[in-house]
C-alpha cells in the first residue's frame, strides 16, 4: 500500500539509437552476399583472402618441418612437390597478389577520393564471386587431385608429364585473373571519375597513386597470363605442341608470356605496400612525406619499367645472350624508382616527431627489409651471378624479404592503421606492438639463413639437400615457428577487439586524408556530404605549426 | 497539355522540369553527380577493358608471329588452305556492320529512335551473317582435313604439300592458332550479338534518349573492338600463304 | 558528351576507304614478294585500317584526353610485348659457335 502514494520513479532514459553505420544499416547473409557497398566488398575479400592465408601457411609449416632433416622424411617426394606448389600458387594468386588492392584498397580509396562508391560497385561484387569461385576451385584441385608443376608451370613438364590435376588448377588461376581484371578496371576509373572536388591529382594520398599503378600492372599484364595458361590448357588437352619441341613448339614462348605477367605481379604484390608505407610513416612521424612528387611518380615508374626486365627470369633457360644482357641492363634500372621512396621514406623520418604504435612498428619493419631484401635482387640482375644462384633458396629468400618481410608487414601495418576505421575499435596496444617485434624477429631466423644456404648452392624445390647445410635450415624451421605464431596472434587480439576494444573515434592516429574526417565506422555513403578538398595530403606541418604558434 | 503549352513555369523552370523528368525516368547510379559523368565513366570502363582485351589477344598474335618466323614454310602452306575468300568476305560485312554500329549511336545522339532501332538490328544482323559464313567457312576446313586432333591427315601433307614429317607437327600448330584464334572472336562476336539485340529490344522500348544512351555507346566500343581484332586475323592467319597461289581453291 | 560531331557521310565515306583497303590488302598478298614484306604490307595495312576504326568509329578523334592515353598506352604496351619477345626470337643464332649457344 504504501507503494502507491510513494513517487514514481523516473522512467529509465531511452537507449540512444545506436548510429547507423554501413555494419548496421542492414541485416541478414543476403545483405552482405547481395551488397553493392565497397566496405562490405572490402571485409568479404578479407575473410576470404586471410583463409588463403593460412591454408598457404600450413602447406609451407609442413614443407619446414621437413626440411628440419637433409634426407627428408616427413613427408614422400611427390607430397613434397605438391605442397611447394600449392604455398605457392595460393600465396601468389589468391593472397597476395589480391591483399590489399581487394581489402584496404576497396575499402579505403573511395574515401580517399571523396566519393560514394567505387564507380562499378556490382562489378566489385562480381570481382569477389569470382575470386571465391577460382580460390575453391583451385583448391580443391590442387587438394583433391594435386598438383606438382610449381606456381609457374613450365612446360613442357606441366603439359607433357605431370600426371596430376593440371587443367582444372589452370583454369581456376585463370578465372581469379578475371578477377583481378575487374578490380583494376574499377580502380582505374573511379581515380580518374569520382575524385571530390578539389582533388587534384597532386593532392591525392600516395597509397591513391600505388594503387592506380597496380591497377594499371592488373590490366596489362594479367590478359597476358590468361592467355598463356589457356594455350597450356590446350595443349594438354588437345596434344598440339604450343610450347614442346618435339612438335614444333617452344618452351621459352611459354615462359615469356607468363613473365610477362609474373614480373610485374611481383611489383603488384609491392606497390600498395609501399602506399602503405607512404600513409603510415607520415602519421606516425608526424611529418608531411619528403619528395610527394617523386613518391608519386616513382609509383609509375616502378609500374612501367617493371614490364621491360621479365626475361631476368629466364636468363638460364636459353634465351640468346644478346636478349638477355638487354634484359639485366634494364633489371638495374628497375631498383632506382624503389630505392627513391625508400630514401623518401627515411627523409620524412628525419627530424619527425616518432612515435611506435602498431602500424608504425610494422612500416618500419617493412621499409628494412623490404630494402635488405631488394638489393640481391641487384645480384641476381647481374648475368654473372645469376648463372649461380638461379634456382637456389638465394632467389627464394630475395623474394620473401620483399614479399614476406616487405608486403605483407605492410599489410599488417595498413590492417592496424585502418582497424579503428573499419570496426570502429581499438585493438590492445601491448599485444599489437608484441606481434609486430616477433613477427620481426621470426622473419629475420625464417629467411636470413636462406640467403647463406642459396648463396652456397643449395637449390630450390628439392626435398633433400646436402647435410652440410642443416645447421641454417633448422635454424629457419624455427623462426618460421616464430613466424607463425606472430601471423596467429593479430587473429585473437583483433577479434577480441570487435567485441570489447574502447570504440575508436574517427581520427585515433589524428591522420590527415579524407577517410579520417568521416565517422569510425562510416556511413554507407561514406560522407553525408560531399566533401571538398583544398588541401594537399599530409599537412602534418600545419599541425606542428599551429602548436607552435 | 504539353510542358511547352504551360505559361505557369519560366523557361528556366521548364528546363529544369524537363532534366529532373528525365533523371526520374533514367537511373542515375548514387556514386555520381550526373548523367554526364555516368556516361563519361561507362565509356572510360569500356575503353579500360578493351585495353586488357587488347593484351589478352595481342598474346596470341606474339605467339603466332613468333612461329610464323620461326617455321615460316609450313605456316604458309598450311596456310594456303584456309578460305581467303570468305575470310575477305566476312572482313566486309564486319566493316559494314561497324558502320550500322555508328550509326545508331548517331541516331541515339539525335534522338531518332526508329533509326536507333533500324541500325541496331541490322549491326545484329550483319553479325548474324558473319557467324554463318564462318560456319560455312568451318565446313570448308572440317571438309578439307584441317582440324588436327579431328580431321587431319599427316600424309595428305607429306604427299601433296611436299613437307617433311618433321614440319607436319608445324602445320597443326599453325591450324591451333587458326582455329583458337578465330574461334575466341567468334565467341567474342557471339556476345557483341547479344548485346546489341539487348540494345535494340531497349530501344524499341524508349529506354533511349539524347541524355541517356551509354550502353549504346559502349556497346558500339565493343564492337568497333571486335571489328579491329578481325581486320589483324585477316593479313596474319589468311594472307601468309596466297602469294604461292599454289592451291587457290573455293 | 563531346561537342564536336562526326557527320554520318564521314562515316561512310570512311567505311568505303576500308573496304577498299580490304580489296588491297587481299590483292598486294598474291603477289611474289618476300614473307618480311608480305606480313609487314599486311600490319601497315591493317595497322591504318584500325586506326581509321578507333578513330573514327570509336570517336577517338573527338575524345578527351584520358580516352586517348588509355588507346595510346595499349598500343605501346602491345608494342613491348611483341618487340621484348622478338627481340629473343631475332636474336638468337645471331653468332654462330658462341659458348653455350
Amino acid at each position: 500500500m504504501s507503494t502507491l502514494l510513494a513517487e514514481p520513479r523516473p522512467l529509465p532514459a531511452p537507449a540512444e539509437a545506436p548510429r547507423e553505420t554501413y555494419l548496421n544499416v542492414a541485416h541478414g547473409l543476403m545483405s552482405w552476399l547481395l551488397t553493392k557497398d565497397h566496405k562490405r566488398i572490402a571485409l568479404l575479400y578479407l575473410i576470404t583472402v586471410t583463409v588463403m592465408f593460412f591454408v598457404g601457411g600450413i602447406a609451407i609449416t609442413i614443407v619446414r618441418l621437413h626440411l628440419m632433416d637433409p634426407e627428408g622424411g616427413l613427408v614422400e617426394a611427390d607430397t613434397y612437390n605438391r605442397l611447394f606448389t600449392l604455398h605457392g600458387v595460393i600465396m601468389v594468386f589468391f593472397f597476395l597478389v589480391p591483399v590489399i588492392p581487394t581489402v584496404l584498397g576497396n575499402f579505403c580509396i573511395p574515401m580517399m577520393i571523396g566519393a560514394r562508391d567505387l564507380a562499378f560497385p556490382r562489378i566489385n561484387l562480381a570481382s569477389w564471386y569470382l575470386f571465391v569461385i577460382a580460390a575453391g576451385w583451385t583448391l580443391y584441385a590442387m587438394l583433391a587431385g594435386g598438383l606438382d608443376t610449381g606456381w609457374t608451370f613450365y612446360t613442357p613438364y606441366t603439359t607433357q608429364s605431370s600426371h596430376y590435376n593440371v587443367v582444372p588448377a589452370l583454369i581456376g588461376i585463370v578465372i581469379s585473373g578475371f578477377s583481378s581484371i575487374f578490380t583494376g578496371m574499377n580502380f582505374i576509373v573511379t581515380i580518374h571519375k569520382l575524385r571530390a572536388p578539389g582533388l587534384r591529382w597532386w593532392r591525392l594520398p600516395i597509397f591513391v597513386w600505388t594503387i592506380y599503378a597496380t591497377s594499371f600492372i592488373f590490366l596489362l599484364a594479367v590478359p597476358v597470363l590468361a592467355m598463356a595458361l589457356i594455350l597450356e590448357i590446350l595443349e594438354r588437352v588437345l596434344r598440339i605442341g604450343v610450347f614442346d619441341p618435339a612438335l614444333g613448339g617452344d618452351p621459352l614462348l611459354f615462359q615469356h608470356l607468363f613473365w610477362f605477367y609474373s614480373h610485374p605481379a611481383v611489383y603488384i604484390m609491392i606497390l600498395p605496400g609501399m602506399g602503405v608505407a607512404s600513409e603510415v610513416i607520415p602519421c606516425f612521424a608526424r611529418k608531411k612525406i619528403f619528395g610527394y612528387t617523386f613518391v608519386a611518380i616513382s609509383s609509375f615508374g616502378i609500374a612501367c619499367l617493371g614490364f621491360l626486365v621479365w626475361a631476368h627470369h629466364m636468363f638460364v633457360a636459353g634465351i640468346s645472350m644478346y636478349s638477355a644482357m638487354i634484359f639485366s641492363s634494364l633489371s638495374y634500372l628497375v631498383a632506382v624508382p624503389s630505392a627513391i621512396k625508400v630514401f623518401n621514406w627515411t627523409a620524412t623520418l628525419y627530424k619527425g616527431s616518432i612515435t611506435f604504435q602498431a602500424p608504425m612498428l610494422f612500416a618500419l619493419g617493412f621499409v628494412c627489409l623490404f630494402t635488405a631484401g631488394g638489393l640481391p635482387g641487384l645480384f641476381l640482375a647481374a648475368l654473372g651471378m645469376d648463372m649461380h644462384v638461379h634456382d637456389t633458396y638465394f632467389v627464394i629468400a630475395h623474394f620473401h624479404f620483399i614479399m614476406v618481410g616487405g608486403m605483407v608487414m605492410a599489410y599488417m601495418s595498413g590492417l592496424h592503421y585502418w582497424w579503428p576505421k573499419i570496426t570502429g575499435r581499438m585493438y590492445s596496444e601491448w599485444w599489437s606492438k608484441l606481434t609486430a617485434i616477433i613477427i620481426f624477429v621470426g622473419f629475420f631466423f625464417t629467411f636470413l639463413p636462406q640467403f647463406v644456404v642459396g648463396y652456397n648452392g643449395m637449390p630450390r624445390r628439392y626435398h633433400r639437400y646436402a647435410p652440410e647445410f642443416k645447421v641454417w635450415n633448422v635454424m629457419s624451421s624455427a623462426g618460421a615457428s616464430i613466424l607463425g605464431a606472430g601471423y596467429v596472434l593479430p587473429l585473437f587480439y583483433l577479434f577480441y577487439s570487435l567485441k570489447w576494444g574502447p570504440p575508436a573515434g574517427p581520427n585515433p592516429w589524428r591522420a590527415t586524408g579524407l577517410e579520417w574526417q568521416t565517422a569510425s565506422p562510416p556511413p554507407k555513403h561514406n560522407f553525408h556530404e560531399t566533401p571538398v578538398v583544398v588541401r594537399g595530403p599530409y599537412e602534418y606541418h600545419l599541425e606542428k605549426a599551429q602548436n607552435e604558434a | 497539355m504539353k510542358l511547352s503549352d504551360s505559361t505557369i513555369w519560366t523557361p528556366e523552370e521548364r528546363a529544369i522540369i524537363e532534366q529532373d523528368t528525365m533523371l526520374a525516368r533514367h537511373r542515375l547510379e548514387e556514386q555520381y553527380a550526373n548523367l554526364e559523368q555516368q556516361h563519361e565513366t561507362a565509356a572510360l570502363g569500356m575503353w579500360v577493358f578493351l585495353a586488357t582485351e587488347v593484351m589478352f589477344f595481342g598474346a596470341l598474335f606474339v605467339g603466332l608471329g613468333a612461329y610464323i618466323y620461326l617455321h615460316h614454310e609450313a605456316f604458309e602452306k598450311a596456310s594456303e588452305k584456309l578460305n581467303w575468300i570468305i575470310g575477305g568476305v566476312n572482313t566486309v560485312v564486319l566493316l559494314v556492320s561497324s558502320l550500322m554500329m555508328v550509326l545508331a549511336v548517331h541516331a541515339a545522339k539525335a534522338g531518332k529512335q526508329r533509326g536507333l532501332f533500324l541500325f541496331l538490328v541490322l549491326t545484329a544482323l550483319l553479325g548474324i551473317c558473319f557467324l554463318c559464313l564462318k560456319g560455312l567457312e568451318y565446313y570448308t576446313d572440317w571438309r578439307d582435313n584441317l582440324i588436327p586432333g579431328w580431321r587431319f591427315d599427316e600424309q595428305e601433307w607429306i604427299d601433296r604439300a611436299h613437307l617433311t614429317p618433321n614440319q607436319v607437327p608445324q602445320v597443326k600448330l599453325f591450324l591451333m592458332f587458326y582455329w583458337t584464334m578465330t574461334g575466341l572472336h567468334a565467341l567474342h562476336v557471339t556476345l557483341g550479338i547479344g548485346a546489341v539485340l539487348a540494345m535494340a529490344v531497349l530501344a524499341r522500348r524508349g529506354h533511349f534518349s539524347p541524355v541517356y544512351y551509354s550502353p549504346v555507346d559502349v556497346t558500339a566500343l565493343y564492337w568497333h573492338f571486335v571489328d579491329t581484332v578481325w581486320i589483324f586475323l585477316l593479313p596474319m592467319l589468311y594472307l601468309i600463304g596466297t602469294h604461292t597461289a599454289a592451291d587457290l581453291h573455293f | 558528351m563531346a561537342e564536336r560531331v562526326i557527320s554520318s557521310l564521314s562515316y561512310m565515306v570512311v567505311c568505303i576507304i576500308l573496304v577498299l583497303m580490304t580489296f588491297v590488302t587481299v590483292s598486294v598478298s598474291f603477289i611474289h614478294l618476300l614473307q618480311f614484306w608480305h606480313i609487314a604490307f599486311g600490319l601497315i595495312i591493317g595497322l591504318t585500317k584500325a586506326s581509321l576504326v578507333v578513330l573514327f568509329f570509336m570517336h577517338a578523334l573527338i575524345s578527351d584526353r584520358v580516352t586517348r592515353i588509355v588507346i595510346a598506352v595499349s598500343c605501346f604496351w602491345l608494342g613491348l610485348l611483341v618487340i621484348l619477345t622478338l627481340c629473343d626470337y631475332l636474336s638468337r643464332n645471331a653468332m654462330p659457335f658462341m659458348p653455350g649457344h
